[in-house]
């Protein structure tokens, strides 16, 4: 290859174009076959709403329930199920809470954690990788949620005290629409990280 | 690069040298024409029908209940799916157009010739696996067409004396055809045959070729050096080619999708009606012919099996010392009558056997099967030319073949590339305004009796009523436009302007402006993709057509040099 340049600097020039353009050929092909992984534009985060009967669940028990975003598409329903928490907390827990002194990884107001103490209503999603926390554990003080998957614990407003998960419980939309009876409402994908009840009462 | 060379050299040579053994250091004869680009092309295309096939996949349902409506959705509600799919749907035209041309190629230059026969082999085995895969694959849509062909193709397998009947329910799943044969179709399609076989074919064709070398056009065997690296001389006329034709492929991508589709096929699978005229895809006419013109069961498929079969003897049938027809002037004529006889073939199987077709189907069989009893009897004869003699004693005589009419050929690829680009950029689709219109006129005269759910759209009267109404259920319109085709679908509603016609069931009446607003919506409604295709579609094709100009400059401007002796690898 004895290149003494000036033979080759328009076969150089074209070799260069036709390698640009080639890089754009093979990113354009591989765009569409991206871009399909994409969630599919039927499968929408419409609005829905569902209501949960509170007067089953006992002080103390924790119920999880599926809130159902109906979805239609052309080869039939294609539901997504998003669970959600209600934990029935007891009065001791509540006094217990505010009497023991934790440390939290990412501190929140109690407050900004429920719209009537006695009830946590959260999304049953861990948030180190998605598990459902579904174990009490009242040996501890103050009484833990824990997460089965790796062991993160969070008290009963959600909010992580230990383990790996990096932040607390998300919450989502809802109101009481009676005494017993709880009104879950989403209508976007951000509705689903909320992380303070002040996020969704004002809307 | 050296140094990214050196360091792999260092850990993992063996791919290095496989690269340079099967890729950039392959010795070719140094005057190959484009025919022996055809089958880098056919590899570009599968690679192709990989990607596609692999996006389809994530969406395609294989249960006959909704595999016809999931190809919809994918192609209506996925991100890019509409051009996936047709891409998918596609492709097997263009490959199968180039799998002709390669064997044509192959018989032409007679590449099946030794030492080429494993070569030859292990082609005519991926053509019958090709012509399997995409028969599963053209069944997976469940369509009319799907369905039917399925049928029929399964069947063949009952004219095996004593084991046919258990044969074809074993192939089918079932008793007929049904969701269990569409499921293993689809294992199959995506597994089995694409990376099983067909990969596993292509490797060992390549494998077996470039133990041997490359046939040329001359047909004598170079010596090593007289030939010339793949890379850069061939790389560069291959990529020209696959530009050239992906330039094409791009066009009818986006500007006739369904050109080569089968109309019949956009309507959903339905086991109690036969559609009126059942023909496979184009490529498959010549031995669909061939089947039909035979008046018996078992010996139409014996024939069917003969004319695949019978490649695989082509080199020991043919006898004659010399390859090319260059230096065949008999077997050129005789291969140009083979080749126009199988086109007949192709355009006989795209007609009902019946008053002239018939006897003109057994004939053009005879010709087919005859081919090869002459060329046996004729290479008896054939001697060596001085000429080729000549050749043999001095490779080096094998001249480049490039250079020469560069300004002819370019003057031909920019009018041609030109004339595609301005077809792209004056293609008329119907404008959002007609379209609306269609739709209300839809709403106001049609929605009372048909359904169109792909648009989300139900019938006003539930089917009872319409049974009821009417002694029938009005078919789905979604996909009118498709399964009627666009310019049937205008025949069909201009013959209710004015008054209805004699003896309809569907009582209305429209004006020649509603026909055609119906018309555009009804195409809207068949392809939503419309807009997005005919705004994407002229710069895709433009920016292929450029890109082609350059690979041909490039590859001129590479063997242009070589030919002057002023660079070389
Ligand atoms: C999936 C289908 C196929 C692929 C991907 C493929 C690929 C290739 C490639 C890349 C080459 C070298 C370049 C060329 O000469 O064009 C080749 C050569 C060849 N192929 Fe194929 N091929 C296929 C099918 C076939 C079929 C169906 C036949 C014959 C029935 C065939 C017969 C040959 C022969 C004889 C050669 C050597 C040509 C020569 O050196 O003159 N191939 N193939
Ligand atoms: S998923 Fe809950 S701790 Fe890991």
């Amino acid at each position: 290859m004895d290149d003494d340049g000036s033979v080759t600097t328009r076969r150089n020039f074209l070799t260069g174009c036709c390698v640009a353009m080639g890089a754009v050929a093979v990113g354009a092909t591989a765009f569409p076959a991206i871009s399909a992984l994409r969630v599919a534009s039927d499968l929408v985060f419409g609005k829905t709403e569902q209501e949960v009967d509170l007067s089953a669940i006992q002080p103390g028990e924790m119920k999880v329930v599926g809130l159902s975003l109906k979805r239609v598409t052309l080869i039939g329903t294609d539901d997504l199920v998003v669970p959600v928490m209600v934990l029935h907390r007891k009065p001791e827990w509540v006094r217990q809470m505010e009497e023991v002194k934790y440390g939290l990884k990412e501190p929140v107001e109690a407050v900004e954690r429920y719209i009537n103490p006695e009830w946590f209503v959260a999304r049953a999603f861990c948030t180190h990788l998605g598990c459902t926390p579904n174990i009490i554990d009242e040996s501890a003080t103050p009484v833990n949620i824990v997460c089965p998957c790796h062991g993160g614990r969070f008290d009963t407003l959600g909010r992580v005290i230990s383990g790996p998960p990096p932040s607390n419980l998300f919450l989502l939309p809802y109101r009481f629409v009676s005494e017993n009876r709880i009104n879950l409402f989403v209508s976007s994908p951000k509705d689903i990280t909320a992380t303070k009840v002040s996020d969704f009462q004002k809307a | 690069m050296r140094s990214v060379q050196e360091w792999f050299k260092e850990r993992f040579p063996s791919i290095i040298e496989l690269t340079k053994f099967h890729a950039t250091e392959y010795p070719t004869p140094p005057n190959l024409n484009y025919s022996w680009a055809f089958g880098v092309l056919i590899m570009f295309f599968f690679a192709v029908q990989v990607i596609t096939g692999i996006a389809a996949a994530i969406f395609y349902k294989p249960h006959a209940v909704v595999a016809f409506e999931s190809i919809e959705r994918f192609r209506r509600y996925v991100h890019w799916g509409w051009l996936l799919q047709s891409i998918h749907a596609v492709a097997p035209t263009f490959i199968f157009a180039a799998i002709y041309a390669h064997i044509g190629r192959g018989i032409y230059y007679g590449s099946y010739k030794a030492p080429r026969e494993i070569v030859w082999f292990i082609g005519v085995f991926l053509l019958m696996v090709m012509m399997m895969e995409s028969f599963m694959g053209y069944v997976l849509p469940w369509g009319q067409m799907s369905y039917w062909a399925g049928t029929v193709i399964t069947g063949l397998a009952s004219v095996l004396p004593v084991v046919g009947g258990t044969l074809v329910t074993w192939i089918r799943g079932d008793y007929l055809m049904s969701d269990a044969t569409l499921s293993r179709f689809y294992s199959f399609h995506i597994a089995l045959f694409p990376l099983a076989i067909i990969g596993g074919l292509i490797v060992l064709h390549i494998m077996a070729l470039h133990d041997v070398g490359s046939n040329n056009p001359i047909g004598v065997q170079p010596r090593k050096e007289n030939k010339v690296p793949f890379y850069p001389y061939y790389v560069v006329k291959d990529f020209y080619v696959v530009g050239l034709v992906f330039t094409f492929f791009l066009f009818i991508i986006f500007f006739y999708p369904n050109l080569f589709l089968e109309a019949e096929n956009f309507q959903k699978a339905n086991p109690s009606i036969t559609p009126a005229e059942i023909k496979p895809e184009w490529y498959f006419l010549p031995f669909f012919a061939m089947l039909r013109s035979i008046p018996s069961k078992l010996l139409g498929a014996v024939v069917l099996w003969l004319s695949l079969w019978v490649f695989l003897f082509l080199p020991f049938i043919d006898r004659s010392p010399v390859k090319s027809n260059r230096y065949r002037p008999v077997k050129r004529w005789m291969d140009i009558v083979f080749f126009v006889n199988f086109a007949v073939l192709g355009y006989l199987g795209a007609h009902p056997p019946m008053g002239g077709y018939l006897p003109a189907a057994r004939i053009a069989t005879l010709v087919y099967f005859g081919y090869f009893a002459l060329l046996f009897a004729v290479s008896l004869y054939e001697k060596k030319p001085e000429e080729l003699i000549a050749y043999e004693n001095d490779t080096s005589h094998i001249r480049l073949h490039a250079g020469s009419k560069n300004i002819v050929w370019f003057s031909i690829l920019i009018i041609a590339l030109g004339a595609i680009n301005v077809r792209a950029f004056t293609f008329n689709f119907p404008t959002m305004d007609t379209i609306e219109k269609g739709r209300a006129v839809y709403e106001a005269k049609g929605r009372m009796c048909h359904d169109m759910l792909f648009m989300g759209e139900q019938a006003l009267l539930s089917p009872e009523d319409r049974a009821f109404m009417l002694g029938m259920v009005p078919p789905d319109i979604s996909l009118k436009a498709k399964s009627m085709d666009e310019s049937g679908i205008r025949v069909f509603l201009s013959r209710f302007i004015g008054k209805a016609p004699e003896g309809s069931k569907m009582a209305v009446v429209f004006t020649p402006e509603e026909v055609d607003q119906l018309a555009a919506f009804l195409q809207y409604s068949s392809d939503p993709s419309l807009f997005l295709r005919g705004r994407i579609g002229p710069w895709a094709v433009l920016f292929m057509s450029v890109f082609t100009v350059f690979l041909y400059l490039l590859y001129k401007e590479v063997w242009r040099l070589k030919a002057l002796g002023l660079y070389d690898y």
